[in-house]
């Protein structure tokens, strides 16, 4: 940025002050046209580098909250605060998640906090259907807790049918013996350095010739009968 | 109540920007202003929207790493696995690219994880369950992992490059977090191995050259005795070096900026 100003200032010095006329409204078009492209540029860069909410058809950006878990009576739910961002390299973020993103808790899965994978697919929900939703105690407190009110609506996913969710023993294969592969590359180790070393040897061989070449009688005498015809 | 999509309240106040055009008073304007302006505002979004056209698009999440990477491609190549075998079956997965709409910018890192530490979560996620080990260069895969290295090195929807120069990263690991638990010490065996097994690579190259690795050596001392004259250089910094057909086709490393 401070080299395009220096340009800038630089070419107000060097060339001629030209100036056009032109109507208000394209340079309110072109600052609107330059506002606007930077602002999507920088919520989706924001939303790149923000926690992340990962599910089957869906992929939500989120900022640092903590997920809340409810039981109601059947199954326990986890909500999952979504649609915020926390970008670090511009020390911004955008303070709150203004979307709610609620699955049941088996299908949601950590690692680390920065992705959490829900192995759902998620589905919003209208204003009706959240009201239909509150109606039970449990939701209704959870919501109230996120920040939903009549007056202050969110937007509410609703977390239900898996098609990734599997026992681990599918991937109770694949062995992984470092010390078979450590020796695996002892032998590669072993192999090359015996060819690098045969090449050097080589290489050996041909300078000491080519320096036995150079340094004997017979060359000198080819070389000074080479170069005398150029002289004459 | 009724929410109305703020991009519809631009497009309004756009359009009345645009009527309002030929009756509105006429200025004159400093063109050096109006472009540094311009340039100010390509600058400041080109340097994020490589970042948004990545979130749009195909992402792996190496989950024992906390990263999440944009990719372009699926994987490339895979080797198989049996139950007598005691390594599992590797997988090259391409990842630094991203495909968005009229503009797409071909994978440039490699990934080589076990294949049953991966599972598609969606067509658009990826996650992989291997803790994987960034090489300190992209050329060191070459030292442990041959074979894809070759195959990436030559693909041609990649920009993956092993060269001494390369700007790729490489990821590997060995170890499939969702069949046991990843000890320290088995992170620790597999550092060591990396760490132990990096200078193969510089005999691998002298072997698989042959007889023109000792030529390529020999031209090496010359060049440090010999002088490149001015004019050489100015043509090769101009022309670049010759460059194979196979080379030449390949999508660059470089990204677009704005």
């Amino acid at each position: 940025m401070s080299c395009i100003v220096a340009l800038g200032v630089g070419a107000n010095y060097m060339f001629p002050e030209m100036r056009v006329p032109a109507p208000w409204t394209i340079f309110l078009l072109i600052i609107t046209g330059a506002l606007c492209s930077s602002f999507y540029a920088f919520t989706g860069a924001a939303k790149y580098s923000s926690l992340t909410l990962a599910a089957e058809n869906h992929r939500f950006s989120r900022y640092k909250e903590p997920i809340r878990f409810v039981s109601d009576g059947l199954i326990t739910w986890a909500a999952v605060p979504i649609k915020g961002w926390n970008f670090l390299r511009t020390f911004v973020n955008s303070g709150k998640n203004p979307a709610i993103a609620i699955c049941p808790a088996e299908m949601l899965e950590q690692e680390s906090e920065y992705y959490t994978i829900a192995r759902c697919n998620f589905y919003h929900l209208t204003s009706r259907a959240v009201e239909v939703l509150m109606r039970k105690k449990s939701f209704n407190r959870l919501l109230t807790e996120l920040g939903y009110s009549p007056a202050r609506k969110m937007e509410v996913y609703l977390g239900f049918q898996s098609g990734t969710l599997h026992p681990d023993a599918t991937h109770v294969r694949s062995p992984s013996d470092m010390a078979a592969y450590a020796r695996s590359l002892a032998t590669d180790e072993r192999l090359y350095s015996q060819g690098s070393v045969d090449l050097a040897n080589q290489l050996n061989r041909q300078l000491e010739l080519w320096q036995r070449i150079q340094g004997s009688e017979t060359t000198r005498a080819v070389v000074r009968h080479e170069e005398e015809p150029k002289q004459q | 109540m009724r929410v109305i999509n703020p991009v519809y309240g631009l497009i309004g106040f756009i359009a009345l920007l645009l009527l309002i055009t030929p009756f509105s008073r006429v200025y004159q304007v400093n063109v050096l202003f109006t472009i540094s302006l311009i340039a100010s505002a390509s600058y400041a979004s080109g340097v994020w929207i490589v970042a948004a056209l990545r979130d749009r698009g195909d992402t792996v999440i190496f989950m024992k790493d906390s990263v999440r990477k944009s990719r372009a491609t699926g994987t490339i190549s895979e080797s198989g696995e049996t139950s007598t075998g005691r390594l599992p079956g590797l997988i090259a997965l391409p990842y630094g690219g991203f495909i968005a709409t009229a503009v797409n910018v071909a994978d440039k890192n490699l990934a080589v994880v076990p294949a049953s530490s991966i599972e598609v979560l969606s067509p658009s996620t990826t996650l992989v369950y291997c803790p994987t080990s960034p090489l300190k260069n992209a050329r060191e895969l070459k030292s442990i992992m041959t074979f894809f290295a070759k195959s990436a090195d030559v693909h041609g929807f990649l920009s993956f490059s092993t060269d001494r120069k390369s700007r790729s990263e490489v990821r590997f690991g060995l170890f499939n977090g969702l069949v046991t638990p990843i000890t320290t010490e088995n992170l620790m065996d597999q550092e060591r191995m990396i760490n132990s097994k990096g200078g193969i690579v510089d005999m691998l190259e002298r072997s698989e050259g042959g007889e023109d690795s000792n030529r390529e050596e020999l031209q090496r001392m010359i060049r440090t005795v010999k002088k490149q004259s001015p004019m050489d250089r100015a043509k090769s910094i101009l022309f670049g070096s010759r460059k194979t057909d196979s080379e030449s086709d390949r999508p660059t490393q470089r990204e677009p900026q704005g």
